[in-house]
């Protein structure tokens, strides 16, 4: 445990740099380059130095409430502090939620005294006595601005407390709040405490339970980057019928092997891999179960990151498993001509062109540890993404270059949608670096990309999308997962105030979050984020699914990029 | 280069990236150098970088707002999570999640525990065409209910580096039956009628909706978390500490039962226990023992905890390298109780606060 606090944190520091190295590299704009001169610069980083040795004083903090130490926890507190009562602090305001949860909003009484430090930590503790465990507390550390000799600061923040009330009762208290901070020696200590907003939700219990454990798919790895578990290649999981008994079963990866977790159909899973002959699949990305050869089982393809390098293959070709209709696969690859080494990512199937046999769409990104986008929102060095089409079950050929689909974005990941409902599949493209695409169909073998005219280049991280109707009109619309750093927003909103310059709003944009687009009427509109579902973080896959069996389409975001041993990540 | 960055510290180790990127031949973001200074911190010092981010869940709802239920949705892990797969593996009508992270505990498989006690409806839905590739994938099916139509599309590899099951999910809320139609890849749409609710179909193209036979299971519940015992097994001496100082083990030889008690000052559902508890001891059924997780240093405040509500079973203290044998201190609830018999084996393990009637 000591050992998580111990290290640096880098994020903040690295996404400034970037984002300065991005203005600088940018040849569009003279004015970019004026802006990022060095004393600017200068200013920028105290005050970000600054704001990480407060934020990560307030997340020890944060532990010590976690584990209910208030005694350790008042050194973080200067003796003069002042802070809101977490007890009776205003009028409340009750809301009923989707799921039957509640949420009551707190807005403090005008004029409401602020307690000194003893009580606003006995008032803390009162507050957290109705949770019989804590799981999580975060003070976060959302803007900060410092007088000239950095010893004073003015800080947003918000508090955030997750854990179980009685009768194992789902229960999080969020807090948004403003204060100040103040550097004793050199130390940094909270000031002040001022509760703007205060908001309880609340649920008989919560509306998952990780099961993994007794269902017998619960596996450790090592952290990334130890042996083990040190390759930078992100892997998937698929959902398939493997032996057509009727119920999904999954296939998914690890740095070193391959799982295919067979459902029992008892609440239990067994690992089959081995049997069924895909137990060495070290190192797949992406995988899909389908139909190749219409022989009425599932089959398997996977994407593997391979490469040649002075004429020598690194890393695996793609590959393609034929099931034998009870579960067990034979490599085919060779046979259908799939040779083929690339850097898969996501891989999205359709019959694109209506003849009958699914084809592929294989997204192809660059390999993290040996290529660099030459730009940050708008790089041209990707690599061109794969359209395999499947010549009646006995061949793959790539048509991705004559069909227009290939490209030279950082691909990550592709859906297949007939979005105009015109009879054939369109494809949607979440390319990190740069534009989107959403390619149409245009019915005869070939796409026109027409993301412009439509609305939907959402600009910046693109990470993944998926469609789904999620206003209930009848018609597909479309969720994108981008990339949104918390340092990266705190540091382009002092750019922002500064002067916004083109290069500033569109890196502002980077760092913005997910997008959610309605169809409307031919064209896509970006719903406002004032309607929610957007505020994820490091983003990676949406679903969308019905959790609750309402009618109305949910959202769930797996997110975070790398977590360390530190949790000093601002 | 790298290995110097490394070596230095963290201020160094700042102002040396903040130069860089202000060189002008050292580039831009993806510049070599950038890159591996940041990957390596990364992957040799195991720096975070937006990291122990949680999962988010939305829910949707008739105002057309999503409503950010994260926090309290068991399924928001701040675990690395990569793929994240729709699949109703339990049969019992509601999807649930399987998501693959880039370590630690790298597969989470988050079972629906609201869909069913919604009271809410659904429909699950497999397609066969016959007009065209067999799996009908890209279909969009269309449900009228309650004054509405919403549709979904059968997708194959979507989101990151994941594919869903090949069956669709349509919640009904509170409606009967729904009409169901399916707009076949470049061919007609086709009703399917109306359908009722709870019903498992296989949508054939020009062949009606047949029935899929229900066969729901359910997956157990995980074990209490933060616990690294189990019911049935031989409990280690556990070496406390008496809250004078000094160390205590606890041995269970002297009584049919002992009754392990783990609590906190600072938890309320402990302290509202602790008549039960005195009461217990006082009726002999059980040798109550109260194991006080607060921290250490903190043995005086369980001393005058125990004076001042008039405790007089024994009370002692675990420190939290030795409750580490039995404890994840990080995930366990409290209050936890044990009942462990005369050879120290674990008869029954109670979580929450206890109440009369619960022994």
């Amino acid at each position: 445990m000591p050992e998580r606090f111990a290290c640096w944190s880098s994020s903040a520091l690295l996404f400034l740099s970037a984002v300065l190295a991005a203005g600088c590299g940018d040849s569009a704009s003279d004015d970019a380059q004026s802006n990022a001169s060095a004393g600017r610069l200068t200013g920028m980083e105290a005050i970000e130095e600054a704001t990480e040795a407060a934020a990560n004083r307030l997340i020890e903090f944060s532990d010590l409430v976690r584990r209910r130490d208030f005694g350790g926890a008042a050194p973080y507190l200067t003796s003069d502090f002042q802070g809101s009562a977490w007890v009776g602090l205003g009028t409340e305001a009750r809301t009923e939620l989707p799921t039957g949860a509640e949420r009551v909003v707190t807005t403090p009484s005008p004029g409401a005294e602020l307690l000194t430090r003893e009580s606003f930590l006995a008032s803390l503790q009162e507050r957290l006595s109705v949770l019989e465990s804590i799981e999580y507390v975060f003070f976060k550390t959302r803007s900060a601005e410092f007088d000239a000799d950095a010893r004073r600061g003015r800080v947003t923040l918000t508090a955030q407390v997750i854990g179980r009330g009685a009768s194992s009762r789902a229960v999080s208290i969020y807090a948004w709040a403003h204060g100040e901070v103040v550097k004793r020696g050199d130390r940094w200590q909270l000031s002040q405490f001022v509760i703007d907003k205060l908001q309880d939700l609340e649920r008989e219990r919560p509306l998952f339970t990780n099961v993994a454990e007794p269902a017998g798919v619960a596996v450790t790895l090592p952290r990334l980057g130890r042996d083990g578990n040190s390759t930078f290649y992100w892997r998937g999981a698929s959902i398939g019928d493997i032996d057509g008994d009727g119920r999904f079963d999954v296939f998914t990866s690890t740095h070193d092997r391959g799982y295919l977790y067979r459902n029992r159909g008892d609440g239990t899973f067994e690992d089959v891999a081995e049997r069924a002959g895909i137990a060495d699949a070290s190192g797949v990305t992406g995988s899909v179960f389908f139909d190749f050869d219409r022989d009425g089982d599932q089959d398997l393809f996977q994407g593997h990151v391979g490469w040649e390098q002075d004429g020598v293959p690194y890393g695996k070709a793609l590959v393609l498993l034929r099931n034998d209709g009870e579960g067990r696969f034979t490599d085919v690859s060779s046979e259908v001509g799939l040779d083929r080494r690339m850097n898969a990512f996501s891989i999205a199937v359709a019959d694109y062109d209506a003849d009958g046999w699914l084809d592929l769409y294989v997204c192809n990104y660059p390999r993290l540890d040996a290529v660099y986008p030459d730009s940050w929102y708008r790089a041209t060095n990707g690599l061109p993404n794969a359209l395999l089409r499947n010549v009646e079950g006995r061949k793959f050929e790539d048509v991705a270059s004559g069909a227009g689909l290939a490209g030279r974005s950082w691909s990550y990941a592709a859906a297949f949608a007939d979005y105009d409902a015109d009879g054939d599949q369109d494809l949607y493209v979440a390319n990190d670096y740069g534009d989107n695409n959403l390619y149409r169909n245009r019915g005869d073998g070939t796409f026109e990309d027409v993301a412009t005219e439509l609305g939907l280049l959402d600009t910046g991280n693109g990470m993944a999308a998926a469609w789904g109707d999620l206003d209930g009109d009848g018609q597909l619309d479309l969720y994108v997962s981008n990339m949104s750093s918390s340092a990266g927003n705190r540091i382009l909103k002092r750019l922002a105030q500064k002067e916004g310059s083109e290069v500033e709003s569109t890196l502002f944009k980077l760092a913005a979050g997910n997008s959610i687009f309605l169809q409307r009427n031919g064209k896509f509109e970006r719903l406002p984020a004032e309607a929610g579902g957007i505020g994820a973080s490091w983003a990676w896959g949406p679903s969308l699914l019905d959790i609750n069996l309402d009618g109305h389409l949910d959202l769930y975001v797996a997110n975070g990029f790398i977590s360390g041993n530190s949790l000093k990540d601002t | 280069m790298v290995a110097s960055t490394l070596a230095t510290e963290k201020s160094d180790r700042s102002s040396a990236l903040l130069a860089e990127a202000n060189v002008e031949d050292v580039d831009r973001p993806g510049s070599e150098k950038y890159q591996q200074n940041h990957m390596a911190l990364i992957f040799q010092e195991g720096f975070s970088f937006s990291g122990f981010e949680r999962n988010k869940v939305f829910l949707g709802g008739p105002d057309g707002r999503f409503q950010d239920l994260s926090d309290i949705s068991g399924a928001d892990s701040d675990l690395d999570g990569r793929a994240s797969c729709v699949a109703d593996f339990d049969d019992d009508g509601d999807p649930d999640l399987f998501i693959n992270t880039i370590q630690r505990e790298a597969h989470l498989l988050y079972r629906n525990d609201v869909g069913g006690s919604s009271g809410n409806g659904f429909l699950k839905l497999r397609l066969r065409a016959t007009g065209g590739e067999p799996e009908a994938i890209g279909a969009v099916v269309e449900v009228e209910c309650g004054g509405r139509t919403h549709c979904q599309v059968l997708s194959s590899g979507s989101g990151f580096v994941s594919q869903n099951a090949s069956e669709l999910i349509f919640g009904l809320g509170a409606a009967e039956s729904a009409r169901v139609f399916v707009r076949w890849p470049g061919r007609e749409r086709e009703s399917f009628g109306e359908l009722a609710r709870n019903g498992r179909f296989r949508l054939v193209e020009g062949g009606g909706a047949e029935s899929v036979t229900a066969r729901p299971f359910a997956f157990r519940d995980p074990g209490v978390p933060g616990l690294r015992v189990r019911v049935g097994e031989v409990l280690d001496p556990i070496v406390a500490e008496k809250l004078t100082g000094g160390a205590q083990p606890i041995g269970f030889a002297t009584a049919p039962k002992t009754l392990l008690n783990f609590w906190t000052t600072t938890c309320a559902s402990c302290v509202k226990e602790m008549p039960l508890l005195q009461s217990l001891h006082e009726q002999k059924d059980y040798r109550v023992v109260g194991v006080s997780l607060d921290p250490i240093s903190l043995r005086d405040k369980v001393a005058r905890f125990q004076k001042d509500r008039k405790l007089t079973f024994e009370m002692l203290i675990l420190s939290e390298e030795a409750a580490d044998r039995y404890f994840d201190l990080e995930r366990l609830a409290i209050p936890v109780s044990m009942i462990v018999d005369r050879e120290g084996r674990i008869e029954r393990i109670l979580q929450g606060q206890l109440h009369e009637g619960d022994l």
